[in-house]
């Protein structure tokens, strides 16, 4: 029932790039998406190269050349057989910061440097792009600052003093002197006292009233402790900036926002402005559907199988991507003793580029689950070239398929710190020559 | 067996009973032990309109998880919340490991009713009650108020009345549902004129019954497979092998009902017998063309989420089809009108917040008229805009279809 030009499977950061990518070339794209998956998930940070070999780095664009050596089969590795990799990163990452910024979200950072970001459970991250409410709070700008961590009473997974601590103690690992770190714990006549979730909050700072009191509040606390810089859980759902402004005009502080675990309310901001500038560019986007299968003919695929409650039915396109995700999206699935890839039955490959076998499945679900060097299964996939287009023994698979994001093998995000950037790339790069698929005819 | 033994069993059953204590069965084991896969990301709050109108003491999809988690026998616990969810199903949709929320909820509420029906919101009890004296949900009209009313309907929008054909055998039955039946009449009579005019050769069973649905998500899961049982034995009965239904929540509901039941009958919305049987160019050729006019399609959670996504689309393609109708998309289209779970009959006032966002929503896509392919949807969201005085026409999509269709 659905016939398009390409047609585009899974709709996280990769899968929507890759589809608003095409349309620049005014070609009809559709995406289809079963729920959510791993983009929902993050941070809403834009990870490129945080830990390239296991060690963490400041300089993502040495990491990018470390791994380029090393790891031959790293999607990074891949794409540098033919282009100039840190310049595709470069424009691809150009490309989704600034559909986020027709929706009004905005990205900050460069792809010469990592920066410490702090997190609310204490901890901090190292990434490269980050939403500009957090701009105030990368590490390096905190040398000599008295920060105040502000948390609100009975707010589930955020404990402000804890963290306060933690801090101090983390910029000194960074050799950043933080003057004084402080907490505080709020409490708001709105807001109720038990089991608050930080969606709740984010909802509340998009209230003026609410967000007047919060800046009255802020401000007394401020006068006592003598702070510069104020971090909150969150900035709000949909007037972050807004909130931001009028937070730091009434105190007299910076104000930013920490980075948060699921469920992220920059990740939230993210993937709707995402999804909502694919629309608007002309992508048309249908959740609800799950691709369960295909028809192939020879090297090309026909069809591709969805599934809506009972029916089954084919949807038909010239050219396909496949951005699917790993198993938090569900484009490998594990059975048993087996991991499959679920749409089109790819073989899978490991990180270092070698088939995964069955007997090697075991092993590796054997080992722990948190080795030092990650988890081993989260270094599988696809195998790709450098169009982005899967192969199987180094034959491409089929002239119609391309492949991005997570559900690419070669590399492990959850070690390396580079899921966004790769599902960036690779979702520009599969966009791209779809594109030229298709028009080539 | 030995005497003994029975005596015991019997026994047990015996006390049981007196407690009311009902054994969990294997399928109730099995969606329990689904919740277990919730990882607690909190991906779903955000996709809840119930959390997103309340907060405060509504915990969302994900507390229900938590809640029950602790400890599935004290399920009685989780009343405030169950009856609170409107089932729109955004949850299992959106979450990473499709953790079934909607099934717990209507299981959970299945349990309170027999075990602590004092926690049985009293506004759904009334319902019930009317099930069970008039067949329907609500109380209908007499005879002579409902003719004039519907005379009423049918002038300002141009249809005319005509009487009910009986269902004969091996005909396609039509089944309109007691929203249709008793408040938005003029859906029946839309109804009954796009079959007509499409060929289709149906009658109106006789006596019909309410479909169970509001029954079900009262709780009381024994009187809904009941009507579900009855009806289905007197459609084998008439050879019906097809009906066609105008109300998301009667279709999706039968559907699952002759799959529960394992009937053969084939039951489908309006949009899927059009779609399938009549194909979009028949009726694009057969409308009228009528003043241009700007539209957007309301989703109603029973078609995209429980019966399936491409309802939806089949409904989109049948505007598309329709001469001088310009399609526009909203966005927010599959979020709850609020009318959902019953939460409208005992708790009004969170089930308007929940329709305040949708018609802010509505407002946003610029349409002129909001089509719901849903006669329960459609008396909502109007309501909302009379109330909210927000300018936009509310058209059921039978209503919509007929005066675009119907002619002399
Ligand atoms: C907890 C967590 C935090 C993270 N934080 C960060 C961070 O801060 N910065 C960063 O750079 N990276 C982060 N990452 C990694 C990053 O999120 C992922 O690498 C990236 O989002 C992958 O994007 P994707 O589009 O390939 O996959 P996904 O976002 O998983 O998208 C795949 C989509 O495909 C859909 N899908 C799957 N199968 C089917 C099917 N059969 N039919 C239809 N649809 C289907 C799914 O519903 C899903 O929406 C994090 C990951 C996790 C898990
Ligand atoms: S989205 Fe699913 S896994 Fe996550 S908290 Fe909700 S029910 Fe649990
Ligand atoms: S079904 Fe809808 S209302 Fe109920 S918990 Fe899920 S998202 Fe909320």
């Amino acid at each position: 029932m659905i016939e398009t030009e390409i047609l585009v499977i899974g709709g996280g950061v990769a899968g929507l790039l890759a589809a608003t990518k095409a349309t620049d070339e005014k070609l009809e794209v559709t995406v289809i998406d079963k729920g959510s998956g791993a983009s929902y998930q993050s941070s809403g940070v834009i990870d490129v190269m945080g830990c390239p070999l296991g060690e963490a780095t400041l300089k993502p664009i040495e990491g990018i050349a470390q791994v380029i050596e090393c790891s031959p089969s790293h999607p990074y590795s891949v794409i540098s057989s033919e282009r100039n990799v840190t310049n595709v990163i470069k424009d691809a990452i150009r490309y989704l910061t600034s559909m986020a910024s027709n929706r009004g979200v905005e990205f900050k950072g460069e792809i010469e440097r990592n920066v410490v970001l702090l997190n609310t459970i204490g901890s901090f991250k190292l990434t490269c792009f980050y939403q500009s409410t957090m701009d105030r709070g990368v590490l390096h700008k905190l040398e000599g600052a008295s920060l105040l961590v502000t948390g609100f009473k009975g707010l589930v997974g955020f404990n402000a003093r804890f963290c306060s601590s933690s801090f101090k103690h983390f910029a000194s690992k960074f050799n950043i002197e933080l003057r004084k770190t402080s907490s505080t714990e709020l409490s708001l006549p709105s807001l109720r006292e038990f089991n608050l979730t930080i969606i709740e909050l984010a909802r509340m700072m998009d209230e003026d009233d609410f967000r007047k009191d919060l800046a009255k509040k802020l401000e007394t606390e401020i006068a006592v402790n003598d702070v510069s810089h104020v971090a909150l859980p969150t900035l709000g759902l949909k007037k972050p900036y807004e909130n931001m402004r009028i937070f730091e005009e009434e105190t007299g502080t910076s104000v930013f926002e920490l980075v948060s675990p699921p469920p992220s309310v920059p990740a939230q901001r993210l993937m709707e402005a995402l999804e909502e500038e694919a629309i608007e560019r002309g992508v048309r986007i249908f959740r609800g559907y799950k691709a369960v299968g295909f028809e192939g003919e020879g090297r090309s695929i026909k069809s591709v199988t969805l599934a809506s409650g009972e029916k089954r039915f084919p949807a038909k396109a010239k050219a396909y991507i496949l951005a699917t995700g790993k198993f938090i999206g569900g484009g490998i699935v594990e059975e048993r003793d087996k991991v499959k890839e679920t749409v089109f039955n790819l073989p899978l490959y490991d990180e270092k580029g070698e088939p995964l076998k069955r007997q090697n499945i075991s092993r590796l679900l054997a080992k722990s689950p948190f080795p030092r060097e990650g988890h081993p299964l989260m270094g599988c996939g696809v195998k790709v070239n450098a169009q982005m287009k899967p192969v199987v023994n180094d034959e491409v698979a089929y002239d119609n398929l391309f492949a991005a994001g997570s559900i690419i093998s070669g590399y492990n995000y959850v070690r390396e710190k580079s899921g966004m950037g790769v599902a960036a790339v690779t979702g520009y790069i599969a966009g791209m020559n779809a594109a030229t698929h298709v028009e080539g005819g | 067996m030995s005497s003994m033994r029975r005596k015991e069993l019997e026994h047990i059953d015996k006390v049981l009973a007196e407690e009311k204590i009902v054994v969990f069965s294997p399928y109730e084991d099995e969606i329990y032990s689904e919740i277990e896969k919730c990882q607690n990301c909190s991906l779903c709050l955000t996709f809840c309109p119930v959390f997103e109108a309340t907060g405060e003491f509504y915990p969302g999809p994900r507390g229900i998880a938590d809640e029950l988690s602790r400890d599935v026998r004290e399920f009685w616990r989780a009343s405030s919340i169950v009856y609170m969810c409107t089932l729109c199903g955004r949850c299992q949709e959106r979450c990473p490991v499709n953790v079934p929320i909607p099934e717990v909820v209507m299981l959970l509420r299945s349990k309170i009713f027999v075990q602590r029906p004092d926690l049985v919101p009293e506004g759904l009890k009334v319902l019930l009650e009317n099930v069970s004296r008039y067949g329907y949900i609500f109380e209908p009209m007499n005879p002579e108020e409902r003719e004039e009313s519907l005379r009423g309907r049918l002038e300002r929008i141009g249809l005319p009345l005509r009487g009910d054909p009986p269902l004969r055998s091996g005909l396609v039955a039509y089944f309109p549902g007691c929203q249709a039946e008793t408040r938005l009449l003029e859906v029946k009579e839309a109804g009954k004129l796009v079959l007509e005019a499409f060929d289709v050769d149906y009658g109106i069973p006789e006596k019909w019954k309410c479909c169970g649905l509001p029954v079900r998500l009262i709780g009381d899961s024994a009187m809904a497979d009941e009507l579900q049982r009855s009806f289905l034995e007197e459609m084998e009965r008439m050879n019906v092998t097809d009906v066609v239904v105008t109300c998301a929540g009667c279709a999706s509901e039968l559907k699952s009902a002759t799959k529960r039941l394992g009937s053969g009958i084939r039951v489908r919305h309006l949009v899927e017998l059009l779609f399938e049987e009549v194909g979009v160019e028949t009726i694009s050729r057969k409308a009228r063309v009528s003043d241009k006019v700007k539209v957007t399609l309301h989703e109603p959670c029973h078609l995209s989420r429980h019966i399936g996504r491409y309802t939806i689309d089949y409904a989109e393609e049948i505007l598309r089809a329709l001469p001088n109708v310009d399609y526009v998309g909203m966005r927010g289209a599959d979020e709850c009108c609020g009318a959902g779970g019953l939460l409208k009959f005992h708790n009004p006032f969170v089930s308007a917040t929940i329709r305040n966002k949708k018609l802010e929503k509505i407002s946003r896509s610029g349409a002129e008229v909001v089509v719901a392919p849903c006669p329960l949807c459609s008396v909502n969201i109007s309501e909302g805009a009379a109330r909210k005085r927000v300018s936009v026409g509310v058209d059921d999509l039978a209503v919509f279809l007929a005066r675009r269709i119907y002619s002399e």
